[in-house]
């Protein structure tokens, strides 16, 4: 079976099937230039990550292999299909990959899943963020994504007046 | 199932791995790989487990597949020894290769380093109110939402000339917030001396334009012409007594006079007109050269005229007929040469169509083939379809007053919005599991039956279970009301435990004079997580229990509630029984916009402490209570208290 080595920013190298690689568009990409520029067509691709540590890695592949079977969503998906896709797609294991996971982590895992191209992951881990600010208050967006309000003056208050005329009828 | 598995064994420096116990930072990430045969899938998955104890483990590694390269390459030693060892396989080499820096452990990501895209993602499904909280947190995410869509998702209305000019000096302020949706309720705007302002200021972004009285003045035409970006125009009343000359003017008159107004004719995609005043017959036809000049229109509805009290009610009858039914039908059907013509109409609000011409509408729809759907058809529109029944029905969106089953039920498939007074429908079968109205949005359910009406109520049982007692996922707002009179229809009728379980996604939920236990408005706050209001309206049985719940609940009920923004407790024929508690323990820490509780135990103290608890960052208004609260003398008292403590609060009349 042809694998690949896919290589951490910390150097933590994991050995992939090509298949299961190929969910990546990134991977995708990697694997195919590898191809047309090496001679050897057995020869085992390596690819560098250089923005995503080993445990972020070890945690979308995680994914990928649990969400083998599922189809590839493409990137370019317009916002109700990708929506009812991130939906439909929200398991309970991806729940519970999800579950014990700070906010931190999850950031790092958006990041990673935006740079690899994995569709359906990007889209629980946006929705997961989702849920985490909506109907939240200020000062609870600020306490939960560490934030600190950089207001000067009365900019705050300005902003308090703009929003009073954002009242749906 | 073949299973074959690898263990390799690399070593990086994780240092920040906290949920580790090793003492000096090395950690041995054990690989496995396993290839499944049958799903020709094989992953490293890396186990992250800290050892100090090196020795045991890495003279582990091997591998015992006879595929695949690096397999008989052993590791002795510790992290240090590793560069010492000449012959090792592809995956330890790889991670000798790595430089002390890269092995350094990446902080988490922080929420604002997000890239664009992302964030655009993330925001696309969050809520306005959400949004309006991101713009109060810092200047980054502000900026996410400070976009000209967003601002346009918002209705401003304009009710006195004070927020006309109010709203105009807005806009000196904040030049880059840009409302789309503007409606004019007041009758005056044209004439107030900011007008032009407003005009120079709104118009070229204006794409909702509603305007309560439109007579075709020159400034009224003049504004109409300058909102190049119009898409929806709704008046409530046209008044075309006064012949306005540009109104009335031909193609070729408007061309020289007024030339941006054809263009803004030709935007329009939903065109709403509520009654047309005229003095005489000969000054309707101008409806049809209106009509025509809008040409991408996709909603559209039969507008009433109103003539002088000389003319009788069934001329009026007959000029809707030929002077504004005639316009649609050919709309509907022609396509004129000299008028390109695109009969893509959607909706067609049928409110303001005599009975009688429903048919002749709607058989106009079936025979052109157009796919429009009817708005606001009533029981009398459909006591007069004869033909098409079958093809009429399912074209209806929303249905006032009754239904009954001898139109048959599982015709109407695009029904959307209900309103029927229970001693009105007339269901005479049982539909066991059967989920009428599918697409079902909005339900008013007016219980007014008597039982003179149907002996034992057994029509309304069939109409509880046909409506109430079926999953309904699309259902978003359910308004459930017993007329404070003239009824005797019983109360048990309907439980919350009836629709909670099924309306999972209702926003917006009002019932009136249920006389339901503590326990069902408990049942409500518990299960409807998403409604955004909650109006309660005599609703005799309604203490702090129904709201709170038992004093061991973690906290109160009704803050499960964690979306509702509009909370209303109205009592005009009864006390009200909520106290100051429900404020103490659960109103000052919800986020509610609009408050609004009528209850002859609740205290001006519950007011003052709001003023110390969550709800005073959200809370927009606060009508004058019916009851006024304890200690508070007139309305003026209670204007004058909200001012003090809320100054920012709009302070409405009931």
């Amino acid at each position: 079976m042809a694998l690949v080595r896919v290589i951490s920013s910390d150097g933590a190298a994991f050995l992939v099937s090509q298949r299961l690689a190929k969910r990546s568009g990134k991977l995708k990409t990697e694997i195919e230039t590898f191809r047309k520029s090496s001679d050897n067509s057995e020869a085992q691709p390596e690819i560098r990550i250089v923005t995503i540590r080993a445990e972020i890695l070890r945690l979308v592949l995680q994914w990928l292999q649990q969400h083998q079977n599922d189809p590839v969503l493409p990137a370019n998906q317009n916002e109700q299909d990708g929506r009812g896709d991130a939906e439909m797609g929200q398991s309970q294991w991806d729940r519970d990959f999800l579950a014990p996971m700070d906010l931190g982590i999850v950031m790092e895992l958006i990041l990673a899943a935006n740079h690899l191209e994995v569709k359906g992951l990007l889209d629980i881990t946006c929705k997961l963020v989702e849920s985490k600010i909506t109907g939240r208050t200020v000062d609870e967006i600020r306490t939960a994504f560490k934030l600190k309000s950089d207001f000067k003056g009365n900019e705050e208050e300005q902003t308090r007046l703009e929003n009073r005329w954002c009242v749906e009828n | 199932m073949v299973k074959i598995q690898y263990r390799l064994v690399v070593f990086s420096k994780m240092e920040n791995l906290e949920d580790n116990n090793c003492s000096d930072g090395e950690h041995k990430n054990e690989i496995e790989v396993e290839e499944i045969a049958e799903t020709d899938v094989a992953i490293a998955s890396l186990k992250q487990e800290c050892t100090c104890d090196t020795d045991n483990e890495t003279g582990a590694f091997g591998r015992d597949s006879t595929n695949g390269d690096g397999g008989d390459c052993g590791v002795d030693g510790d992290v240090e020894d590793i560069g010492a060892c000449a012959d090792l396989c592809g995956i330890e080499k790889i991670a000798l290769q790595c430089n002390a820096e890269s092995l350094v452990y990446s902080p988490a990501v922080h929420f604002l380093e997000l890239p664009d895209l992302v964030v655009e993602e993330i925001l696309k499904h969050v809520d306005k109110d959400t949004k309006l909280s991101l713009r109060l947190t810092c200047h980054a995410t502000k900026k996410w939402v400070e976009t000209q869509t967003f601002m346009s998702l918002f209705h401003v209305s304009i009710n006195a000339d004070e927020e006309m000019i109010s709203l105009v000096q807005f806009a000196k302020l904040f030049p880059t917030t840009k409302w789309k949706k503007i409606a004019f309720l007041e009758k005056l705007f044209a004439s107030h001396q900011s007008f032009p302002s407003f005009v120079s200021t709104f118009s070229s972004h204006i794409t909702h334009l509603h305007i309560h009285y439109f007579n075709g003045g020159l400034a009224q035409i003049l504004f109409l012409s300058s909102c190049e970006t119009l898409v929806h125009l709704q008046i409530d009343e046209m008044d075309i007594r006064d012949n306005p000359s540009l109104l009335v003017a031909s193609d070729k008159t408007l061309k020289a006079k007024c030339p941006k107004l054809l263009e803004v004719f030709t935007t329009l995609k939903t065109l709403v007109i509520g009654t047309i005043f005229f003095n005489n017959v000969k000054q309707l036809p101008f409806y049809q050269t209106f009509l025509q000049r809008c040409r991408k229109l996709e909603k559209v509805n039969v507008p009433r005229p109103q003539g002088p009290n000389t003319i009788s009610w069934e001329a009026v009858k007959t000029i809707q007929l030929k002077s504004i039914i005639g316009p649609i039908s050919e709309y509907l059907h022609k396509k004129p040469v000299t008028s390109p013509i695109k009969t893509d109409i959607k909706l067609l609000d049928v409110e303001g169509l005599f009975s009688r011409h429903f048919p002749t509408v709607a058989e106009s729809c079936v025979r052109t083939g157009a796919v429009t759907l009817f708005e606001n058809v009533n029981e009398k529109h459909v006591k007069y379809l004869f033909t098409h029944e079958g093809d009429i029905l399912q074209r209806i969106a929303s249905l006032k007053e009754k239904i009954d089953d001898r139109r048959p039920i599982e015709k109407w498939v695009n029904l959307q919005d209900l309103y029927v007074r229970s001693s009105r429908c007339d269901i005479r079968n049982e539909y066991p599991g059967y989920i009428a109205y599918p697409k079902l949005k909005n339900l008013t359910l007016l219980m007014d039956s008597r039982e003179r009406d149907d002996p034992n109520f057994l029509m309304l049982q069939r109409l509880v279970k046909l409506l109430i007692m079926s999953e309904r996922v699309n259902l978003e707002k359910f308004y459930l009301q017993w007329p404070a009179f003239s009824h005797n229809t019983p109360q048990d009728y309907i439980r919350a435990q009836d629709f909670c379980g099924n309306f999972c996604n209702l926003t917006k939920l009002h019932v009136s004079g249920w006389t339901a236990p503590d326990d069902d408005f408990l049942l409500i706050c518990s299960v409807l997580i998403k409604l955004k209001h909650l109006i309660l309206e005599e609703c005799l049985n309604l203490t702090d229990y129904g709201l709170l719940g038992s004093s061991e609940l973690l906290y109160p009920a009704i803050m499960n509630l964690r979306h509702l923004v509009r909370l209303e407790v109205r009592n005009r024929n009864n006390p009200g029984f909520l106290t100051d508690q429900c404020f103490e323990l659960a109103f000052v820490n919800m986020r509610l916009k609009f408050l609004l509780i009528e209850s002859f135990h609740v205290t001006k103290n519950a007011y003052e402490n709001m003023a110390e608890g969550e709800i005073r960052y959200t809370i927009q208004k606060l009508p004058i209570p019916h009851i006024l609260p304890r200690g508070v003398a007139d309305q003026d008292e209670f204007k004058a208290l909200v001012e003090m403590h809320f100054p920012n609060v709009i302070i409405t009349s009931t």
